[in-house]
């Protein structure tokens, strides 16, 4: 037995584990399946494109907000015995929590492989916000912070967070519309993408008001999808089909003080960030400065920037520089969310991004570039869209990428991961 | 009163005295007794200091516009509230401590550059209900 461990060293468990196979459906609105069936689908390619059979996998996680199916259900209808499941409640930053909770499973010992999945038809069952607002709302907790004066979506709450950004720091409109050129320029060289058009600044900014200072092309897509991800020790990670992922650090669900209403303490315009990068810095041993590609949660175009600039990407106050200078963009020093992310790929609570940054790590991404005798991507590095010649969206040489989970201004996970 | 079709809350025991008070046109907020700071919304222990001495006081109904957003989706706002889009939500830094959301009265949402962050506002409270009346705010 080991005995010459600090287990609560933050570092302990840094590059033990791996991600070592992805999958998702596809991307859609009005899947025609439950998510029970989405949800399979999703593992079966995860499997697959690990290599894994259903008998090495004995642990299941998954998180939803009463969208979902629960993962008995599915280890079930794809033979799998598990030793470990929980499915537990929460959207936007649960992928990466989740991921760390997998890693304790594993290390109590109470399973081997686990795999993560999100399944949700968010377009054609739940929506996100939802709209059956009940006439009558408890007024304990928050109650007066939502139904009382019309509050039920996301868009809704995280607002006032925005303006106050603009408001402190000068942020304009159009450098955040920028968020959405860039990840529809990488949606664009992605087959999987909901959304492949190109748009511009004008496009954003001349779309119709949802909420000030969101314009409809401020939010991200709603579409119908599962997504999954297969966690497993380092020992074992180098047994199937691809190079591992390799987990340097993750941090799940941090807080402001006062959730209950992040709203009232302290600055507005700081998110849940500001904290993070605290504890996933020190777990992965690396800086916003090691970072070659980000997958910042773009539920809105606000929310990549505030989270860029609370884990330190740049200075606090300069987000707007950052998102539209071209740092973010494909052939840029430091991409984001190169699959499109949630404005336009498809919406997943955060799994797509990961997915993504898996595939960007192992050189192998799945855009339009030829494929050789070996089944490799043979990749050209052209980022123009497939219709002018380009359709490549695999960044250079990726070693280690990062990605920013939001829940809200509030809450939210990261994960640092490194080529295996 | 009995035409207000929108989301009404239910006072609890913990937060009758700001109902109560409301039904006066007065807001009362809590404050702890051994720190002194007030906090919203009411709850039994302080969370600042995990006091369970908390007092209700009158506060004077002024504040200022912390932040706000311009709610335009009809689609997305509450039974009852889609037919005010666009209508103003705002945070409001109470003059007493703390932050209360809001909808904001005596503003024009088709001009979002006139309503001034850091702009002093007044509390008014609307009748929803026999118990229910409700707050708003309204620049000074
Ligand atoms: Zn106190």
């Amino acid at each position: 037995m080991t005995t010459d461990i600090d287990a609560t060293a933050g570092k302990y468990l840094r590059d033990k584990y791996a991600i070592i196979g992805v999958g998702e459906t596809t991307y859609t609105r009005g899947s025609g399946m439950t998510t029970r069936a989405l949800g399979t689908w999703a593992i079966k390619n995860a499997m697959d494109d690990a290599g894994i059979p259903a008998s090495e996998i004995d642990g299941m996680m998954s998180y939803s907000g009463n969208d979902s199916t629960a993962s008995p259900m599915l280890a079930g209808d794809l033979g799998i015995r598990l030793n470990f499941y929980m499915d537990v409640q929460g959207g936007g930053s649960s992928s990466e929590a989740l991921i760390g909770l997998a890693i304790g499973a594993i290390e109590a010992g109470m399973c081997e492989t686990v795999v993560v999945f999100r399944s949700m038809n968010g377009f054609s069952q739940v929506r996100i916000g939802g709209t059956g607002a009940r006439a009558s709302v408890p007024v304990g907790g928050d109650a007066l912070h939502a139904a009382a004066y019309g509050w039920f979506s996301a868009g809704q709450n995280f607002s006032p967070t925005f303006m106050r950004h603009m408001y402190d720091y000068g942020t304009t409109p159009e450098q955040v519309a920028m968020v959405k050129v860039i990840h529809s320029e990488h949606a664009s060289n992605n087959p999987k993408a909901y959304y492949k058009q190109r748009v511009t600044v004008e496009d954003v900014v001349n779309s119709r008001m949802i909420c000030k200072p969101l314009h409809l092309l401020d939010c991200c897509v709603e579409t119908d999808n599962a997504t999954a991800l297969i966690v497993t020790s380092v020992d074992k990670a180098y047994d199937y089909a691809n190079t591992p992922a390799r987990i340097l650090g993750v941090a799940g669900r941090v807080c402001k003080p006062r959730i209950d209403m992040h709203f009232q303490h302290g600055p507005i315009s700081t998110v849940a960030g500001h904290y993070i990068k605290d504890i996933i810095y020190r777990n992965a041993g690396v800086g916003p400065e090691d970072i070659q590609c980000t997958g910042a949660y773009d539920a809105f175009t606000f929310t990549s920037m505030l989270q860029l600039e609370d884990y330190g990407f740049c200075e606090k106050g300069e987000g707007g520089d950052y998102v539209s200078s071209g740092i973010m963009r494909l052939g840029g020093e430091r991409p984001n969310n190169t699959s499109g992310g949630h404005l336009c790929e498809g919406y997943t609570h955060g799994m797509n991004m990961i997915i993504e940054n898996v595939r960007q790590l192992r050189g192998q991404v799945d855009d339009y570039c030829p494929v050789d005798g070996n089944g490799n991507k043979q990749h050209t590095f052209n980022y123009a869209e497939p219709a002018a010649g380009g359709g490549c969206r695999q960044v250079p040489d990726v070693e280690i990428t990062q990605n920013l989970g939001w829940a809200m201004p509030g809450t939210g996970s990261s994960l640092i991961m490194r080529k295996g | 009163m009995a035409d207000y079709t929108k989301p009404i809350p239910s006072p609890d025991p913990v937060s009758q005295p700001f109902w109560d008070g409301a039904k006066e046109g007065k807001l009362m907020l809590p404050r702890c007794d051994d720190c002194n700071r007030v906090h919203w919304y009411p709850r039994v222990i302080c969370p600042f200091c995990h006091s369970m001495n908390i007092e209700w006081v009158e506060a004077t109904g002024r504040g200022t516009i912390h932040t706000f957003a311009v709610q335009h989706n009809k689609g997305l706002v509450a039974r009852g509230w889609g037919d005010e889009v666009p209508y103003v939500t705002a945070y409001i830094d109470l003059a007493e401590g703390d932050r209360m959301l809001t909808v904001l009265k005596g503003v024009d949402p088709n001009d979002p550059d006139s309503i001034q962050i850091g702009g002093a506002v007044q509390i008014e409270f609307e009748e929803a209900s026999d118990d229910v009346h409700i707050p708003f705010w309204r620049p000074v």
